[in-house]
């Protein structure tokens, strides 16, 4: 665990390192939705582009006051100089802040490639047709970038590489559903997968659960299930488990909904990466509501959750929409809901210890 | 606290738009029961659902009615208490306080809206829409339909994937309509609307060219307001001929040289969403010699392209890959804007930062930046356009003294 412990902290070192041992590039993506697996086919490296407590001096001039805070702290960090080492940034079309990010990078980031990934809005057999053909356009991309084409075969073995490390995620999620692994250990495979690569993260995940599968269960903490816009680190789960609560599920894009669907290895490559990216991401954005309870369920099945904590950052349109319909459906199952507002700093989280305390004690009875 | 509200008009056409606005929301009501009532955002093509005869009511556009009659802070808090963010769009929020209601909500403009059978969103220009209609959806237990928008202007996808894409939401469009309704699209009907709806278009490109002329023949107070028949009736008889008679007056005004002010020492580019509670705003520079003479958020660039294809929505699938600035990426808003600065004489920038509408507000720093980088006076006024909680006139009035001022005084430098 040290290792993905490692590679978070240290995420730009062992980028760079990377990129200086292979001589390969790197790419930078924002978001779920930028199949990883056509960048990894092309012998680069993607990396999750991840924000920072730190405050966003930079990133302050170029975006105002009420926006939502992890692109405009993504943007902060580049300025900074801590992204130097990209050779490309991918930019899918998620939702309006993130979207914001393509103008912002191209003009202020100094980096080579900036790519803008169309994406549909509506889940529909159209959609998976016109996003393929956006994925067509960014495989040419990709070829030019890293000088190396990609076949249906180099594709087919990234879409197993990239399955496997999902079902190893998914074991990683039941075995913290059954209490033998924590929310916040689970989150650091999470966001680890998401910045080194994909092979030697599935090593390391084999150890790790083997180590894991022989422990026993924690027989203490309230079981909690999370709901969260963007947490781009651990220090908010860290929170909830300090409280004395037990993250048993969640509905996170650095958390389940990033693992949760594998690709169809048997269709077509391409097709099948419009399909699963497109169809089985559980966003807000592109999923209504009603769907995405049921995916909500699904995650939640089995695991006796006792209450529900949502997190959205400020100005996040997608999420705070749905926050009142998602928190009458969980309320009607009997589940008390604990809302935040998020701010992204650290001295929020701070203000956020009383209220996850207060609601864990409420919830032991 | 806002002092006063209407913008003053200058044009006699103008003074049409309320009646017309006040006989459209009254001939919805009377609909109302013989019809299906279809709730719409912006960007709902309004000539398919005329000619399935289907009553079409735009609820953005009631948002802002509800503001300009200040009843925002009203609806806003009912809309607050139901667990929606003061971050959410104004508009949203006014509207799912007048369906949530309460007791302190205030009486609903124009007796309210028809009671919806189902809503339709169309996802271009920005998220908060469909999470809107999405939630009403659920409220109301009643269909929605969202056409999907590519976000074409930044090539995502080649233009004719774009238009296929769009082609083919059109087309599951009209298939909801038809399940919905019962009855066929009579696309012979349709063709007759969309080539009305072409030519009021069409006379708005011209409108807008007209106004590059000095001095201002038409300012933003006017202009705010005219675009409501072209916005919500495009395709009718009625709204090609309310253009026809605006194009004749301001084209007099031209020839007869007739301003705003009597004369005219700076001009204004207004960016973003006007204050709707406070549209008296735009007039506040007239004292001064100054004239808001055009405003980037509705401007129509280009003419509609020319019949292509028997089937009238292959038509409006190519033409959607008309530019569209304020969908657009930060490049492409800068870019406009400069020219629209350059072509229309413009001496400063008003810049509206509306934090509730985020695909307007999010790039008016770096538009901002821009601008600065080319010597364009600029002044940034962060009130939203729908809730006038968070407008303070005090405030707000004195940056704009400071900014007449400077704008006086490098007219005096002779610039």
């Amino acid at each position: 665990m040290e290792r993905l412990m490692q590679v978070r902290s240290e995420r730009h070192q062992v980028a760079r390192e990377w990129k200086r041992q292979t001589g390969k590039k790197v790419i930078g993506v924002f978001c779920c939705d930028v199949p990883e697996e056509l960048i990894y086919a092309a012998g680069m490296l993607p990396v999750r582009i991840l924000g920072s407590h730190e405050e966003a001096t930079e990133g302050d001039l170029h975006f105002p006051t009420n926006v939502c805070p992890y692109p405009k702290s993504c943007l902060d960090q580049a300025l900074k100089g801590h992204y130097d080492y990209l050779d490309g940034v991918v930019v899918p079309n998620v939702c309006d802040m993130i979207r914001a990010m393509y103008g912002a990078w191209k003009l202020n980031a100094g980096i080579p490639y900036v790519h803008f990934l169309e994406v549909p809005q509506r889940i529909s057999p159209h959609g998976v047709e016109f996003f393929r053909q956006a994925l067509v356009q960014f495989q040419g991309l990709l070829e030019e970038i890293s000088g190396n084409s990609i076949s249906s075969e180099s594709l087919r073995d990234a879409i197993d590489v990239y399955n496997r490390n999902r079902s190893l995620l998914r074991e990683a999620c039941e075995l913290r559903g059954k209490r033998l692994l924590s929310g916040v250990e689970l989150q650091e495979m999470v966001i680890s997968s998401m910045l080194m690569p994909k092979e030697e993260h599935n090593q390391l995940m084999s150890l790790y659960l083997e180590e894991v599968r022989q422990r026993s269960p924690a027989t203490d903490g309230v079981r909690i299930f999370i709901s969260a816009s963007m947490l781009d680190d651990t220090d908010f789960l860290e929170l909830i488990e300090e409280c004395g609560g037990s993250i048993v599920a969640d509905d996170m894009p650095m958390g389940s909904r990033y693992f949760f669907h594998s690709v169809d290895s048997a269709e077509e490559p391409l097709l099948a990466l419009a399909q699963r990216y497109l169809n089985r991401i559980p966003c807000p954005r592109k999923m209504l509501p009603q769907d995405r309870y049921h995916y909500i369920q699904e995650t939640m099945a089995g695991f006796d959750v006792q209450g529900a904590i949502i997190h959205n950052l400020k100005a996040c349109d997608c999420h705070l929409y749905e926050y009142p319909y998602l928190k009458e459906k969980l309320e009607a199952q009997g589940l008390p809901v604990l809302f935040f507002r998020g701010e992204e700093t650290e001295a929020e989280l701070e203000t956020q210890r009383d209220d996850i305390e207060a609601f864990i004690e409420m919830l032991r009875g | 606290m806002v002092s006063s509200t209407s913008a003053k008009k200058q044009l006699w056409t103008t003074l049409e738009v309320p009646a017309l606005r006040k006989k459209y929301y009254a001939e919805s009501l009377g609909k109302a029961g013989g019809q299906k009532v279809a709730w719409c955002s912006n960007g709902v093509p309004s000539e398919i659902l005329d000619a399935m005869d289907i009553n079409a009511v735009y609820v953005e556009n009631y948002a802002t009615v509800c503001a300009s009659k200040r009843l925002s802070s009203g609806f806003c808090r009912a809309g607050e208490r139901a667990g929606f963010s003061q971050d959410v769009c104004g508009y949203a929020r006014i509207l799912m306080g007048y369906l949530l209601g309460g007791d302190d909500v205030p009486e609903a403009p124009y007796g309210g809206l028809a009671k919806p059978d189902f809503l339709v969103v169309n996802s271009y220009s920005c998220d908060s829409r469909v999470g809107w209609f999405a939630t009403m959806s659920h409220t109301l237990n009643i269909p929605l339909y969202v056409i999907d928008s590519p976000y074409q202007p930044l090539g995502g996808c080649t233009e004719v994937a774009n238009a296929v894409y769009t082609e083919s939401q059109l087309e599951d469009f009209v298939h909801f309509l038809e399940q919905q309704t019962g009855t066929k699209l009579d696309r012979g009907k349709l063709r007759e609307k969309v080539e009305l709806a072409r030519r009021a278009n069409d006379i708005q490109v011209d409108i807008y060219d007209m106004r590059k002329a000095v001095p201002s023949p038409m300012g933003a107070g006017d202009a705010y307001t005219v675009v409501w028949p072209g916005m919500y009736m495009a395709g009718t008889k009625e709204c090609d001929e309310f253009y026809e008679r605006l194009r004749a007056e301001i084209s007099e005004r031209i020839e007869k040289k007739i301003g705003i002010v009597p004369e005219e020492k700076f001009r204004l580019l207004w960016s973003g969403l006007p204050l709707w509670y406070n549209m008296a705003l735009l007039n506040y520079f007239e004292d001064f010699g100054g004239v808001v003479s055009i405003e980037n958020l509705y401007f129509r660039y280009e003419k509609s392209l020319p019949s292509q294809h028997e089937d009238p929505l292959k038509d409006m699938a190519i033409s959607s890959t008309l530019r569209r600035p304020y969908a657009s990426d930060i490049e492409q808003r800068a870019q406009l804007t400069l020219e629209v600065i350059r072509e229309y004489h413009v001496d400063g920038v008003i810049l509206a930062y509306n934090p509730s509408c985020r695909m307007m507000y999010i790039l008016q720093p770096e538009l901002k930046n821009i601008l600065d980088r080319h010597g364009i006076p600029n002044l940034s006024l962060e009130c939203d356009m729908a809730d006038e909680r968070t407008y303070s006139e005090g405030q707000i009035k004195t940056r704009l003294d400071a900014f007449i001022e400077r704008m006086l005084s490098r007219r005096g430098e002779g610039k």
